[in-house]
């Protein structure tokens, strides 16, 4: 099919103001949110904005008659080239899908689409009681779709756990264009858990045209801590012992001297500028729970060598010292002009060997490392800070996070806690799962997607969807004696 | 279990409409790829089961070849009290892994029906949630990792040991409720949460399950601390028991602020006591080879109507018993085998759910019974896609064949 024929069919389903087809307007979705260099950028050939399942499930047919690829996007906020149309193709944005379609308190569930932008949600619905739980940093613009693409988390997943503990069922519409409600494995359903396999796919499996999401009751009472500490070592040891005697905080949050320097001057947060490490805590749920929970954390946190210890208790003093927190890339910009925003997550109990790595590593190829952690969950956000007009500064940053990622799978982690796979990280698979392992992952994906049409080139590693298992060798290879695939 | 002689040779019978002709027990995970490797190759068919605790339920099906047993791949493979995780063996038992646990101050959140026989790769095969999925949600929830066998004998493993993980395609939540019809699972990872330290319950007893189920409702939206809230009717008597874990103080205030709503408390237990009580609750309204056990699913909104049409349809029949979560939508009705094995008030119970846009399984029932209404209720959407990924991980179909959809 020729571009012409494509871009009047599409057209045709969406209307005129529907299509973008000019470079200048395809420009923008060249790029998500992910670092220049770490991921390439690329045009897709025409990027479609539906408003409706049927419209969606046209385009789809559509590009099944075209042979063409199928990229979904939502804000485009992801940080591991996810929305980015690596082979070309056709880019379904979704965000004029953005209706919260029905909200029930009694099933304590919304019904919405999936443009609608996630903090967006909880506000709707605070006034009931109710947020949607899963809250990751770009909550202000990320989009519920993408939040299920990525299996999103944020700073209270440690309590509420991620995306895919709160999705109840999705419409998807599938490669070959066919509509179907997914559901989740319960009591008295008798299919499969299709839900769980679309959730956490990348694009790679469907497009979600609508989701059922758990609402989330609000707690009865909240409380923030922050403690400071005179080093990163005695702030981890306080957040082991933190668990270690049972409490399960919302969130356990924190943040180096670095970091600090960039949000305290922005922000009056409140954070101690000459702390080497700050804490910040939340605990929430009933007010006689939360009020013993706080003071055990506060007795735990002194032992373990804090040097001041603030409360709030109020809204407005909670959102100050999270404000902290959450603008905290924002507030990078003080310090460098670029940053690369790494995600890997370890096993709590090798958190302080962890940041040990992360200084070293800052130490040998000298670039500044700001680090902002999820440490209840040991999902660390090492910010490389750079300045890409300076040569050498991006290889000397990719070659920091190829030595970061071995450091974490090292200690037992993973490759990404939250951002994805997508291409970022698409080559370094190899280091965490075997020939066989990818295999299964990509023969699921073969039963959704047999043409290999939806977000070609992600999460699988190159070569390996074709069976090509020499490549895989040849790559695996290239890790062990240090070199960056791309 | 059974051995009979059908003449012209002897099957083994795991469970009323179950049998193999061979038992193989596995001994670890390269045994059971290659088995399934040889049942694919030679097309034979294989059972696996850890505690037998669900395998009457599903369609009747011919005589497997193979019966997995999978109970001797059991023990803990790598368990870091610090970290929150914990790696086991598929054939471990719910209790002996909560022991394990326990003993550091640990828990996995879950009810569990028969936790000494219950395997946990069963457990999480069969996708059982209980009451306490109300607050602490089930074990798809928990789990963060799994090594499998596909039925084709491929081995490998998806996720890993850290409790945030999006590190390609979440096979291990998507296995959970599968019941053995993809893979084996010889090992999963789960993450755990520090254990409660009190616990307490309230019983009260209502007018009906109307009633019941609303005061149910209303209590939930009152108070987000409670772990379980059901109704449930028993010997002819309704009652609703509300359970609270937490710290002793909240647990208390809990209780007792839901005691005042509920008014007719006649019962209050705290402890082992309260654990008991639900674990007895559990159990009663469990698949069981000698009654009759229907679980339905609906919206939370819709779970009162359909409460009040079930206890009409079975009110005063000797032996029947139901028990609703109207927190999430379930309900569960139990029945003896004697007196309705023709049927037809299991047909009139499916036909209720069917009109209230209800799901239903049939968990237990004589395997004639299972002939007459399609143990797993309506068709599923998307069962196209569920059947092609059928194909990917069990291409000749050698997994318990025509015991579900797929």
């Amino acid at each position: 099919m020729d571009r012409l024929r494509l871009l009047d069919e599409l057209e045709r389903i969406v209307g005129h103001g529907g299509v973008r087809h000019r470079p200048v307007d395809l420009m923008v979705y060249e790029y998500d949110g992910s670092v220049d260099g770490a991921v390439d950028t690329a045009a897709p050939t025409a990027v479609v904005l539906p408003r409706s399942t049927e419209q969606v499930a046209s385009i789809v047919r559509l590009a099944k008659r075209a042979g063409l690829p199928v990229v979904a996007r939502g804000a485009g906020t992801g940080l591991s080239g996810g929305a980015v149309a690596q082979s070309g193709g056709i880019i379904v944005s979704l965000t004029r899908m953005d209706r919260v379609l029905e909200v029930n308190t009694v099933d304590r569930t919304a019904l919405v689409e999936p443009g609608v932008i996630n903090l967006e949600l909880s506000d709707g619905v605070k006034g009931e009681g109710l947020f949607f739980a899963p809250d990751p940093s770009s909550q202000k613009a990320c989009t519920i779709g993408g939040n299920v693409a990525e299996n999103s988390g944020g700073p209270h997943c440690l309590k509420y756990g991620v995306t895919t503990n709160h999705i109840l069922g999705l419409e998807v519409v599938l490669p070959d264009g066919e509509v179907i409600w997914t559901q989740v494995a319960r009591d008295g359903y008798g299919g499969l858990d299709l839900t769980a396999a679309m959730v956490g796919s990348e694009g790679m499996f469907g497009i979600v045209t609508k989701a059922l999401v758990k609402l989330t009751p609000m707690p009865a009472a909240t409380t923030v801590m922050l403690a400071a500490f005179g080093s990163l070592d005695q702030a981890s040891h306080a957040v082991t012992s933190i668990i270690a005697a049972g409490n399960l905080p919302a969130s356990l949050e924190m943040m180096d001297n670095l970091t600090i320097q960039a949000v305290e001057p922005a922000y009056h947060a409140g954070y101690p500028m000459d702390a080497a490490g700050v804490l910040l805590i939340e605990s929430d749920g009933h007010p006689t729970e939360v009020a013993e929970s706080v003071e055990e954390i506060d007795a735990l946190c002194r032992l373990a060598g804090a040097t001041s210890m603030r409360r709030a208790d109020t809204i407005g003093e909670r959102d100050l010292l999270w404000k902290g927190r959450k603008m905290a890339l924002a507030a990078m910009g003080r310090l460098a002009p670029n940053y690369y925003l790494h995600d890997t997550v370890v096993p709590r109990s090798r958190l302080p060997e962890t940041i040990d790595a992360v200084e070293s590593i800052s130490r040998a190829h000298k670039l500044k490392i700001a680090n902002v952690f999820h440490a209840g969950d040991g999902n660390l956000h090492p910010l490389m800070l750079f300045d890409r007009r300076i040569p050498g500064d991006v290889e000397r940053v990719l070659e920091a996070s190829h030595d970061l990622i071995h450091a974490c799978v090292e200690f037992g982690g993973t490759l990404s806690g939250e951002h994805g796979i997508g291409t970022e990280k698409r080559g370094y698979m190899t280091l965490i799962f075997t020939e066989d392992d990818l295999r299964a992952m990509a023969e699921l994906k073969r039963a959704f997607d047999p043409e290999q049409r939806f977000n070609p080139n992600k999460v699988i590693p190159t070569g390996y969807m074709c069976g090509e298992v020499k490549q895989l060798h040849i790559q695996a290879m290239r890790q062990q004696h240090g070199i960056v695939p791309v | 279990m059974t051995i009979i002689d059908s003449g012209e040779m002897q099957v083994h019978e795991l469970a009323p409409g179950i049998q193999v002709r061979e038992i193989v027990a596995a001994t670890d995970s390269k045994h059971v790829s290659e088995l399934l490797e040889h049942a694919t190759a030679s097309e034979l068919s294989v059972v696996p089961f850890g505690g037998r605790r669900s395998l009457a339920t599903g369609n009747r099906c011919d005589v497997a070849q193979f019966g997995l047993d999978l109970k001797g791949l059991d023990g803990v493979i790598a368990y870091e009290p610090a970290d929150l995780t914990i790696s086991v063996r598929a054939g471990t038992t719910v209790a002996a892994l909560q022991a394990e646990l326990g003993a550091n101050g640990q828990e996995i959140p879950i009810d569990v029906p028969h936790p000494e026989l219950t395997t946990i790769g069963g457990i999480v095969a069969t996708g059982f949630a209980g009451p306490r999925r109300l607050r602490s949600g089930t074990l798809r929830d928990l789990l963060i990792g799994c090594a499998f066998v596909r039925g084709d004998g491929l081995a490998a493993k998806a996720g890993g040991m850290v409790v945030k993980n999006v590190s390609g395609f979440e096979i291990p939540r998507f296995l959970h409720g599968s019941w053995g019809a993809l893979a084996v699972l010889t090992s999963v990872n789960l993450k755990v949460t520090p254990r409660h330290r009190a616990e307490g319950a309230a019983i009260a007893t209502f007018v009906d399950i109307a009633t019941a189920t609303n005061a149910c409702h209303a209590l939930i939206a009152a108070e987000p601390a409670i772990e379980s809230c059901v109704a449930f009717r028993r010997r002819g008597e309704v009652a609703v028991a509300v359970r609270a874990m937490g710290r002793a103080g909240a647990v208390e205030e809990t209780l007792a602020s839901a005691a005042t709503a509920l008014g007719d408390v006649v019962e209050q237990f705290e402890g082992d006591q309260c654990a008991e009580f639900w674990q007895g609750l559990v159990d009663r309204f469990a698949e069981n080879p000698d009654k009759i056990v229907l679980a339905m699913s609906t919206r939370p909104r819709d779970i009162a109507g359909l409460g009040s049409a079930v206890d009409a349809l079975t009110d005063g029949l000797d032996g029947t018993e139901m028990m609703v979560s109207p927190g999430l939508g379930a309900l569960r009705i139990t029945l003896p085998d004697a007196g309705f094995d023709d049927g037809t008030m299991v047909e009139k119970m499916a036909s209720l759910a069917a009109d209230h846009g209800a799901s239903y399984v049939l968990e237990s029932a004589p395997p004639a019974l299972r002939s007459i209404v399609p143990p797993w209720g309506v068709v599923p959407d998307g069962i196209d896609l569920m059947r092609s990924v059928k194909r990917e991980f069990d291409p000749v179909g050698i997994l318990n064949p025509g015991r579900l959809f797929v």
